[in-house]
């Protein structure tokens, strides 16, 4: 059987960032850039706890806010482009993160030891989760009571006016233009909230594994959580649920394939795209986004 | 500084290679294949495990290669492009599969993933010119990069097979109709491509006396990127963004230290990318490009 208790902050952390590119992906792009938000989170976050001594919700926060705003920022650009440029440019933006990560390297002294990134030796002794003594079951109702908090603001972003708008951007827009919706800035929006959440797992994640280096935010992280929800489906935010459960719990919490994890998802990824192309979770009349 | 240019040269070379084969697939037959550069390693890969298995000499590796990448780019252009038929973007999603489950074949194989010796019957060997020491294995591939891309832009400038190409590319209909097997174009231009990619990617091992696992997405990257820089319309433009590419990477990184030459790399293409959208005023709505 499965240890839930393990499980469960892999799978959270896995589901925040496919939930980030679900949103990016309601807008009509596939972005394999999501894992720089991430990246950009979990550095923040990690800086704030261990540098400076915070506590974790408000260094969560900030985590959000830093994927947010790096979001918003290549954001001004990137929402003007659309199709093959706008994933491309999502590739590099990935690579060119990874390189920044590697190259950050800020040390100081907190509690008489020397803490902070080091460059390409990367960022341990993040461990705030031990200083605190929080132990293995509260982690993970940490990890699943954030991926929970995740699952339903993206549900109510979906469900509000800028959701709609962004239904109507992806569908046509110049059709949503002419019905006085801003392409640009819906899309703008629906990034950033992305680049939030993004965020917000990025520093989950640092404090989860207390070690983060560059290699951790490589471009297969972004691609994997893109497969999740084209796995599980757009029609709702249960699909990249759906998906992330499919791989998360069962590929790698059960080991049904055993080293063949990565050959049994790729094909996985491949056959449903074939046979059953919206999703596991797909819609009636929809067709894809 | 001019030795290091010479350097650049031949990975512009490469590059020119790699974007050429890009060029085939979406410039001309509107397909993203994600997974190119790892269909390249896993041939090189297992045509230089195999070869040094049964103990062949560097000939034999390319032959290898070949047998084994044609076929399995066929295979990847057949299950991405011709099964999934719904939309673009899902066929690129699938080429992503196809990518996740070949790099874990090749970490499974008895290779393990670990780097492929290849050997290299040139290696160390240099000519003197004006003061400079060139590799002749450098000087090789940058010749046999502009060969293939001069022969690549006659083929589909003025052969029969290859304007019939184009015309398919452009609209299948009108190719039926004037009596061009749409599916039989869409195989022989996966076939260039793929051979086009082999070449870059045996001359790679050659040059770097090894292959491993992450040329695969290198090669990806480093093609797309090329394709970016160079656009879809003219040859000329792709080979001399490969060859600049090549040439201001490796001055670049001399300047600056090789610590910082992916950073700035990566950081002048994100830049250039990212102004682009700003300069052209007229067309700058999202949802074209699709």
């Amino acid at each position: 059987m499965i240890d839930i208790v393990a499980i469960t902050p892999l799978f959270s952390i896995s589901l925040i960032l496919a939930l980030s590119c679900y949103l990016v992906l309601k807008s009509g792009e596939i972005s394999f850039g999501q894992q720089a938000f991430f990246g950009a989170g979990a550095y923040a976050g990690g800086i704030l706890t261990t540098m400076f001594g915070w506590q974790l919700v408000p260094a969560l926060i900030l985590s959000a806010a830093a994927g947010a705003v790096s979001a918003a920022i290549i954001g001004v650009s990137l929402c003007r482009v659309s199709g093959f440029r706008f994933t491309l440019m999502t590739l590099v933006l990935g690579e060119f993160a990874k390189e920044v990560f590697v190259k950050i390297e800020w040390r100081s002294v907190a509690d008489g030891r020397a803490v902070g990134p080091e460059g390409p030796l990367g960022f341990s002794g993040i461990d705030y989760f031990y200083n605190h003594g929080i132990q293995h079951g509260m982690q993970a109702a940490i990890a699943s009571g954030l991926a929970i908090l995740c699952v339903v603001g993206v549900w109510l972003y979906g469900r509000t006016d800028p959701g709609r708008r962004l239904i109507a951007v992806a569908g046509d827009p110049v059709l949503a233009a002419s019905v006085a919706i801003n392409p640009i800035r819906t899309r703008l929006l629906a990034f950033t909230s992305a680049g939030a959440v993004a965020g917000l797992g990025g520093g989950l994640f640092a404090h989860q594994a207390t070690y983060i280096e560059a290699s951790n935010f490589s471009l297969m992280v972004g691609v994997h959580a893109v497969a999740y929800t084209l796995l599980g489906g757009l029609a709702s935010v249960l699909g990249p649920v759906a998906g992330t459960t499919l791989d998360i719990v069962f590929l790698e919490g059960l080991r049904v394939v055993g080293a063949y994890r990565m050959v049994a998802f790729g094909s996985l990824i491949v056959l449903m795209l074939i046979l059953w192309p919206r999703g596991l979770i797909g819609t009636r009349s929809g067709g894809p986004p | 500084m001019l030795q290091t240019a010479i350097e650049g040269l031949a990975y512009g070379g490469l590059y020119a290679l790699l974007g050429l084969g890009f060029f085939l697939t979406y410039g001309v037959l509107r397909r993203i294949d994600l997974a190119y550069g790892t269909v390249i390693m896993t041939s090189v890969y297992l045509g230089a495990m195999i070869a040094s298995g049964l103990g062949l000499s560097w000939p034999a590796v390319f032959a290898l290669t070949l047998t084994v990448g044609i076929p399995l780019s066929l295979l990847v252009a057949y299950i991405a492009f011709v099964l999934v038929r719904h939309d673009a973007r899902f066929s690129m999603a699938a080429t992503l599969g196809i990518w996740m489950a070949l790099e874990e074949l090749i970490l499974q194989s008895p290779g393990r993933g670990r780097g492929q010796s290849v050997t290299n019957p040139l290696q160390d060997q240099s000519l003197w010119a004006w003061g400079l020491q060139i590799r002749i294995d450098h000087v090789l591939i940058l010749a046999l990069s502009l060969v293939t891309a001069v022969l690549i832009a006659r083929f589909l400038a003025m052969s029969r097979v290859g304007r019939a190409i184009r015309v398919s590319a452009y609209d299948p209909t009108i190719a039926a109709l004037l009596g061009i097997s749409h599916r039989r174009m869409l195989v022989i231009a996966t076939i260039i491509a793929s051979l086009v990619g082999c070449i870059a990617g045996w001359s790679f091992a050659m040059a770097q006396s090894a292959i491993d696992l992450h040329f695969g997405m290198w090669a990806t990257v480093k093609g797309l990127v090329i394709l970016v820089l160079g656009g879809t319309q003219s040859i000329v433009f792709i080979v001399t963004a490969a060859l600049g590419l090549g040439v201001a990477e490796r001055v670049g990184s001399e300047v600056i230290g090789t610590g910082y030459r992916d950073l700035v790399g990566y950081g002048l293409i994100l830049l250039l990318l990212a102004c682009e959208p700003f300069l052209r005023r007229d067309e700058s709505q999202p949802g074209d490009g699709r």
